[in-house]
């Protein structure tokens, strides 16, 4: 009776419950405080501290899967709320995560108290902040390229609400969607150290967490400790790739919507043993019963009147109020900055020479992504053994977030005789880099077999295959590659430019250190949105001019479909 | 839902009776179908279709002929009610029709398939959408599943099936709704000519034998053989925009065999009005 039902997915769920159960009862009233001025790191608090990590990551994903995919959803049905959605995410998508401290801070804090609550509300909330944007692309893209004729398919089957999630929006967002959490998850990680230290000048909170964690024990040179951390780290990481990213985006292949008729390579259909069981798990179906189908109910129904082409009471008072909550916490982050505008904020004048020089790190970083990722991308993609091979590894290594070994890169390349302002070069592209070799393999693969096999025959070679062949066949990849990579460079500058180790702080001079200066130290709320607003600025006008331009380019001479 | 339901289950028992009791009520019954000069403009002011003035009756299997681009699928677009049409009327039995006719199914030329669902899931999507339970879904889309010859395949993928395969499912999915009208959108045109015969036999069949409780069957081709085969009356459509250019019945006799000296004719003479 007992074999008969035992699920090794339920046994493994309800063990993992058994013992977050003992540590959180064990060691969560010793180490849980806000108000200590540090942490305990001693190491058998470490698995609590990974605990509160992993929970903060996983309801930021949670909440970021929702929101995305109502966001995207709402931007594929109906161009209003597109206009809407669509810039709002590319321009958030732009700034730092420093860039949303004092929402954070003036937003959850004052609403929900300075008390455990309220901060970990505000540090979910920058989590988000590093993982929501792509989503909302991935299902707006996904959603929008379903077939016409499924979509009129499922209008004349007469699909709607809970069904026609379930059976055609969450199905054709599914693959795009798996891969993109992969992604948000991992941006998650290296932006978690300055998620979980929530700091504005003399406002101070420090979540207990693997992020403080590590940040703690680099900061003050206990070395050891911080090994005991990154190990920790890298084991959490490699497990949630092997146990949930993996086998997801391995499934996820047959949610593909492919008009032609292409037949599934064979290893897609191999079942995972986990899937077997995990589809067969009580524990999980009684969490989708009792959980995920009425939240999928309850909140199209509370969307519905959003998506009405004619306004609805219902409708124009949830716009208006997610309308006036937007205008609200603009409103507090200007009046904030104004008042202190009275206060001498002498690093304004700097912004313009940081800006550039900020750039030109990045152009640098980008250069040296570019130069190893290009050649791995051919290597890899051109070769199916090797690729089937490799890429798992490059995908783990890829999502260890490097912001953890910041601290001790820094060390270890000063102690060699470099300077700072190299080191911030190579710590920007650690947030770089990743975007581009992914992207650059997907068009090296996306060359057609037909095509390889005739510039051979033709005997094209060398120089002239690359021009004819390689080149315009990735464009495309690289455009989208470049594009999301400096993306996250910007967004690591604030991470690169200014680095704590040893009891010190290593910055060079550009826009993310005087980010990182007018938040954590001077706290000046003048500074951090002058910042902020130059760099966007900056970013929109060189994505306008530059990556606009060539992405056109890309879809009307390089498209390979024709 | 309900009367949906009601009629269905009628007209799954009694057939026969359902049409008598119709006469009764009114003197002479509606027309199934009346398009009241329908046309049909994209936003970009094309002007695609019509004015199109067109009726179908019960028992009646229309064809519709015409070129690559005259407007057929945009026609049964509108005719399921898909599409609204830019001005003109649709009116199903009698009554004026506003948004998709949940009375009528539509097969597609591209089988619009869910690639992530069986073809059992597949073929019992509507009656899912109906609120019927899975028991009682699952026997319905069975006897479809059947009746065009696809069992054994009910846990296979779409990707997992040739071509005519999966028109067999598109088709099984539009019947299993058991619809009043049964609209095709060129369903054999992506198949090979073996294949494609094989269901048009097995189409035909299904009809004339009246296995089905469809009364109507709008079928959309560009091959005139396949209109003087199949059909009872032929539409031919001109493009640009698209408009009936002629409306003639095909009176042979069936069955109907391809190369008989009335089915040239009759061919010969449709194709004199196209050219
Ligand atoms: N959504 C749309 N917007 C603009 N034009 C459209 C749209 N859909 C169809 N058309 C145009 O309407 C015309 C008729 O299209 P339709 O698909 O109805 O033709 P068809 O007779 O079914 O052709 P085929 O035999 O190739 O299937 C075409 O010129 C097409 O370009
Ligand atoms: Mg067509």
């Amino acid at each position: 009776m007992w074999r008969k039902t035992a699920n090794p997915v339920d046994i493994g769920i309800g063990l993992l419950v058994i013992a977050l159960a003992i540590v959180l009862f064990r060691d969560g009233p010793h180490v849980y405080s806000l108000e200590q001025p540090s942490l305990d790191v001693s190491l058998r608090y470490l698995p609590f501290y990974t605990m509160a990590s992993v929970a903060r990551m996983i309801v930021a994903m949670i909440l970021s899967l929702i929101i995305g995919l109502l966001a995207g959803y709402l931007a594929a049905v109906h161009k209003r709320w597109a206009d809407l959605i669509l810039p709002a995410s590319d321009i958030l998508q732009s700034v730092p995560v420093l860039g949303f401290f004092p929402a954070a801070v003036f937003f959850f804090i004052r609403i929900f108290g300075s008390g455990a609550i309220g901060v970990e509300l505000a540090a979910i909330f920058l989590i988000i902040t590093s993982a929501l944007w792509n989503l909302i692309f991935a299902v707006y893209e996904s959603i929008t390229t379903i077939p016409e004729d499924l979509q009129l398919a499922s209008r004349q089957l007469g699909l709607r609400g809970y069904i026609q999630w379930t059976r055609l929006v969450l199905p054709a967002v599914l693959h795009k969607l798996a891969y993109n959490s992969m992604i948000s998850w991992a941006n998650g990680w290296y932006f978690l150290i300055a998620s979980e230290i929530i700091v504005i000048g003399p406002i101070h909170y420090r979540l207990p967490g693997l992020g403080s964690y590590l940040a703690q024990t680099m900061s003050t040179g206990n070395y050891r400790h911080a090994v005991y951390g990154l190990i920790v780290l890298t084991v959490v990481i490699v497990a949630f790739h092997l146990v949930v990213w993996s086998p997801l985006n391995h499934w996820s292949v047959r949610f593909m919507v492919d008009t032609a008729e292409t037949r599934v390579a064979p290893q897609t259909r191999r079942r995972s043993v986990l899937l077997f069981y995990m589809t067969r798990s009580r524990f999980l179906r009684a969490i989708w019963d009792v959980a995920v189908r009425p939240t999928i109910e309850g909140i199209l129904w509370l969307i519905r009147p959003l998506l009405e082409r004619e306004r609805t009471r219902r409708g124009s008072v949830i716009a208006w109020f997610i309308f006036a909550v937007f205008l609200g916490a603009i409103a507090w982050g200007v009046s904030g900055s104004i008042m202190q505008l009275t206060r001498p904020a002498p690093l304004m004048y700097d912004i313009p020479s940081a800006l550039i020089l900020s750039f030109l790190r990045l152009i640098a970083a980008y250069a040296i992504a570019l130069v190893w990722t290009l050649p791995a991308a051919i290597w890899i993609g051109r070769n199916e053994e090797i690729s089937r091979r490799v890429l798992p590894v490059i995908e783990i290594i890829a999502s260890i977030p490097a912001t953890a070994f910041f601290p001790l890169i820094v060390l270890f390349i000063l102690r060699w005789g470099g300077d700072m302002n190299l080191t911030s070069i190579l710590l920007v592209t650690t947030g770089m880099q990743w975007y581009l070799l992914f992207n650059l393999i997907a068009g090296v693969r996306a060359i057609p077999e037909d095509l390889q096999q005739i510039s051979d025959s033709l005997g094209l070679a060398g120089f002239t295959k690359w021009k004819r062949l390689v080149l315009p066949g990735i464009y495309p990849s690289l455009v989208t590659g470049s594009l999301t990579a400096i993306g996250g460079g910007w967004n690591a500058l604030v991470l690169s430019e200014y680095v704590v180790a040893e009891g010190r702080v290593y910055s060079v001079h550009g826009i993310g250190a005087l980010l990182d200066y007018g938040t954590y130290e001077s706290g000046n709320l003048q500074l951090i949105v002058m910042s902020i607003t130059a760099m966007v600025l900056f970013i929109l006008i060189v994505n306008r001019f530059f990556w606009q331009p060539a992405y056109h380019l890309a879809q009307r001479r390089f498209a390979l479909n024709y | 839902m309900g009367p949906t339901l009601i009629t269905t289950l009628i007209m799954m028992t009694t057939p026969v009776e359902e049409k008598a009791s119709a006469q009764e009520l009114t003197v002479e019954p509606p027309p199934l179908l009346e398009l009241r000069d329908v046309t049909k403009s994209f936003s970009n002011r094309i002007h695609i279709l019509g004015p199109i003035r067109l009726t179908v009756e019960e028992g009646e299997f229309v064809v519709i002929i015409g070129p690559s681009g005259s407007g057929k699928s945009t026609l049964l677009r509108v005719i399921t009610g898909l599409t609204d049409a830019t001005s003109g009327e649709v009116i199903y039995k009698g009554k004026r029709q506003w948004g998709v006719n949940h009375k009528a199914a539509l097969v597609f030329q591209s089988f619009a398939l869910f690639p992530w669902l069986t073809v059992m899931e597949n073929v019992a999507l509507g009656l899912e959408a109906q609120g019927f339970s899975k028991p009682e879904r699952y026997a319905r889309a069975r006897r479809y599943i059947d009746l065009v010859g696809l069992d054994g395949y009910e846990r296979a993928y779409p990707r997992e099936l040739s071509g005519g395969m999966k028109q067999r499912v598109g088709l099984a999915r539009a019947l299993t709704v058991e619809p009043e009208l049964l609209c095709m959108d060129e369903p054999f045109s992506a198949l090979d000519a073996l294949t494609a015969s094989n269901l048009r036999e097995q189409v035909l069949d299904i009809w004339l034998s009246k296995q089905i409780v469809t009364k109507a069957i709008i079928l959309v081709t560009h091959s005139v053989e396949e209109a003087v085969l199949m059909g009872d009356r032929a539409l031919v459509l001109a493009s640009k925009p698209g408009r009936i250019l002629a409306d003639r019945p095909i009176a042979l006799p069936r069955p109907r065999r391809l190369k008989s000296p009335q089915f040239e004719e009759q061919v010969d003479q449709l194709y004199s009005l196209i050219v």
